[in-house]
């Protein structure tokens, strides 16, 4: 059966524990020797980008090959409404030239839920604005399962700029859907109130997790958000928000650290931290392609 | 001219304090005292139905007049404002608007553009508006933000005696979809911060209480909106304000639930269960009542990401059901839909002879689909749904919609 994915909001722990399962498997095959698993061969995924993005579209293009599916790509800064039709008009396309499943990274929210609505294959979110990016959840999943174990009664912290976060947001539904305490920390124009209702604890600082945190994630800062009315500089945010050595040294023996990169490296993470003992941030990446060859085979049905 | 007699029905006439059983009788476009011969009185049986005053549409944009005013006409509306729309800004623009909303079933007034293209930057030749027979202007679904042009707009329409429409929010806070809260929280939308409309209801009165300019607030949809309105109106500045069904009636998890789609799309958003409690219990105090916000959209410009989506849907037929949703007592929803709204524009709204005969006969129990009802309009976040509640029939000026004149 077919099932789309676009978001970690309303999925189940089984759900998720089986994309883990699944994701670990292939990773073990392919160390074995296998280059490709050949589970997609005949198949078509189509990559439709309406935001730029390099990591995100190559490890779903390598996944898409490692599962010996056929890739058709499509990158576009721009909407399909400038042409005068459709979102829709231009999806159906996809279904039409025969694609048996669609990833999709928006800016805008909501657009891969809508399409799952409307398309007849199974869309995969590859990030909508600042909604949810599941198979970067994913991919932390694993990596966290990897040198944690199970997750449950765990403590992560996801700390930044959680308001404008889509790897925040699913983080957090993932984690709290297989038992983990999510702890959440960064200046209050980044961390809007509301988030107790997702399940998340605020955390007034940085310095207030790090003793209980078995992991802590840390968020990119954007560019943009300094200088203005969010924050004030770099270096205000590096002193009060930044995991440096001196803070890392206080985390628990075994607690690992993560980040969904391009990292901005002397801001929000160190590079003593960064490409310390404790970081987990290259296994994070590697994790991407096997999470996203689970997605894809998962939805469009594969059992293996 | 059809002469009627609207017999067994509940009549509710607020004004008047009437609420009892009894005939309605409708002649020369006027309601009549009961004649002693009723030959020729076409008898519409109203068993079961509140024979109320004809509704008056505080907010609403009948983009093709003839299609549009006949929706108002079956929603129950008699009378309808219709908003401002950005090339609704010159006389010549007026003047033709004027003639083609002339005749069309409700009453419509017009309400033009209180600043060029709705731009908030110069204000249009209100003095020729009111020359053309206008009775108020309008900033539309804008948001007029800067201060000096508010100030300059207040001062000048005064001159004129002219009443000036808009919408109170922080257009700095404008971009969002959801109240900000838990629900922007869990489904990853922008928020709007409550505080918008409170900053911008604020800043609106405190210019209308030094200039001294008539203002109607339309669109309130927050708990601090509402306190802001109050509060101007405590120290006496010559404010209304209104919401819209959809405030007034529709759950904010809409959005998200049905997929992000477009047409759930509305601006300002939907407030939360406590604004909507609370705008209910301001009906007939700070709020003079409830408008459809009708706006016919074409499905290609909300069928697109929920950011590029147009706001707004169809709502004359879907006012009713949706107010009665709230609000069950008959004479608060005659006050809501017609009375109040009425009053904010300056007319008498009551069924005591010699009255026009604006008239609304609702059956409050009927269920509706409303895709059904829609006719050729179908932007609604409502289609496919059943609401309770329909008008069976509506008179403006003793027409009823089958036998209204075409408009010319």
């Amino acid at each position: 059966m077919s099932q789309s994915l676009v978001g970690l909001r309303d999925v189940s722990a089984d759900r998720i524990v089986s994309l883990l399962d699944r994701a670990s498997a292939y990773r073990g095959r392919i160390a074995a020797g296998e280059a490709r698993l050949e589970l997609l061969r005949g198949r078509a995924v189509a990559l439709m980008f309406f935001e730029a993005s390099t990591r995100t579209r190559f490890s779903f293009e390598m996944a898409a090959h490692r599962l010996g599916a056929d890739v058709l790509s499509f990158s576009a800064a721009s909407s399909s409404t400038t042409k005068g039709e459709t979102l829709l008009d231009t999806t159906r396309l996809l279904a039409a030239v025969g694609a048996d499943a669609v990833v999709i990274r928006h800016a805008a929210v909501g657009v891969p839920h809508r399409l799952s609505e409307l398309l007849p294959i199974p869309v995969l979110n590859a990030g909508d604005g600042i909604n949810e990016h599941p198979t970067q959840a994913l991919l932390d999943l694993l990596t966290l399962r990897d040198h944690l174990g199970s997750l449950a009664g765990r403590t992560v912290a996801i700390v930044g700029d959680v308001r404008h976060s889509r790897v925040a947001r699913s983080n957090v539904f993932g984690l709290r859907a297989l038992g983990a305490r999510v702890l959440v920390a960064g200046p209050g124009t980044l961390c809007p109130a509301g988030l107790e209702h997702l399940g998340a604890e605020p955390r007034r600082s940085l310095d207030d997790v790090l003793d209980e945190a078995d992991a802590v994630m840390m968020l990119r800062i954007q560019r943009e958000r300094l200088g203005g009315a969010i924050l004030p500089s770099a270096e205000e945010y590096r002193r009060y928000w930044g995991l440096d050595e001196r803070r890392a040294a206080r985390l628990r023996p075994g607690a690992v650290v993560m980040h969904p990169a391009p990292m901005n490296r002397g801001v929000e993470i160190a590079d003593e931290v960064a490409d310390g003992p404790s970081s987990v941030i290259f296994a994070q990446m590697e994790n991407g392609v096997y999470v996203r060859m689970a997605a894809l085979a998962a939805s469009v049905g594969v059992d293996r | 001219m059809t002469r009627w007699w609207l017999a067994g029905g509940r009549v509710i006439d607020p004004a008047s304090g009437v609420d009892a059983p009894g005939d309605l009788f409708l002649a020369d476009g006027v309601v009549v005292s009961a004649p002693a011969d009723r030959t020729g009185f076409v008898r519409v049986d109203c068993t079961d139905c509140w024979v109320m005053p004809g509704f008056v549409d505080l907010h609403a944009d009948l983009a093709d007049p003839v299609v549009d005013g006949r929706a108002a006409r079956r929603g129950g509306f008699t009378t309808v404002v219709q908003t401002a729309t950005p090339s609704l800004d010159r006389p010549l623009a007026v003047r033709d608007a004027l003639a083609r909303f002339a005749g069309v079933g409700p009453r419509v007034r017009l309400t033009p553009a209180a600043t060029i293209g709705l731009a908030g930057t110069a204000l249009s030749d209100l003095g020729a508006f009111a020359d053309l027979g206008v009775t108020a202007v309008s900033c539309g679904r804008a948001v007029l933000a800067d201060a000096t042009v508010l100030r300059g707009l207040f001062e000048y329409a005064s001159h004129f005696d002219l009443p000036i429409w808009l919408r109170g929010a922080e257009s700095a806070f404008e971009n969002g979809f959801v109240k900000e809260g838990p629900l922007s929280a869990r489904y990853g939308l922008p928020g709007v911060p409550a505080a918008s409309e409170a900053i911008g209801v604020g800043r609106i009165a405190a210019i209308a209480r030094w200039t001294g300019a008539r203002v109607h607030l339309t669109h309130i949809w927050t708990t601090e909106g509402l306190d802001a309105v109050r509060a101007a109106q405590g120290v006496g500045v010559r404010l209304t304000a209104s919401t819209t069904a959809a405030h007034l009636a529709l759950d904010e998890r809409r959005l998200a639930s049905s997929g992000y789609a477009g047409w759930n799309r509305v601006v300002p958003p939907l407030g939360d269960e406590d604004d909507r409690v609370a705008l209910a219990a301001a009906l007939g105090s700070a709020l003079a009542g409830v408008a459809s916000d009708h706006r016919p959209l074409p499905a290609v410009a909300q069928e697109v990401e929920l950011a590029l989506a147009e706001p707004g849907s169809v709502g004359f037929t879907t006012a009713l059901p949706l107010v009665l949703s709230r609000v069950r007592e008959p004479s608060k929803v005659a006050r809501a839909l017609a009375v109040g709204p009425a009053s904010v524009l300056g007319d008498a709204c009551h069924l005591r002879p010699g009255a026009p005969a604006d008239v609304a006969v609702v059956d409050p129990n009927a269920e509706i689909s409303v895709i059904h009802d829609l006719g050729s309009r179908s932007n609604t976040p409502l289609r496919g749904e059943t609401w309770k509640g329909t008008v069976r029939w509506s008179f403006c000026a003793g027409e009823s919609l089958a036998d209204a004149p075409r408009p010319r």
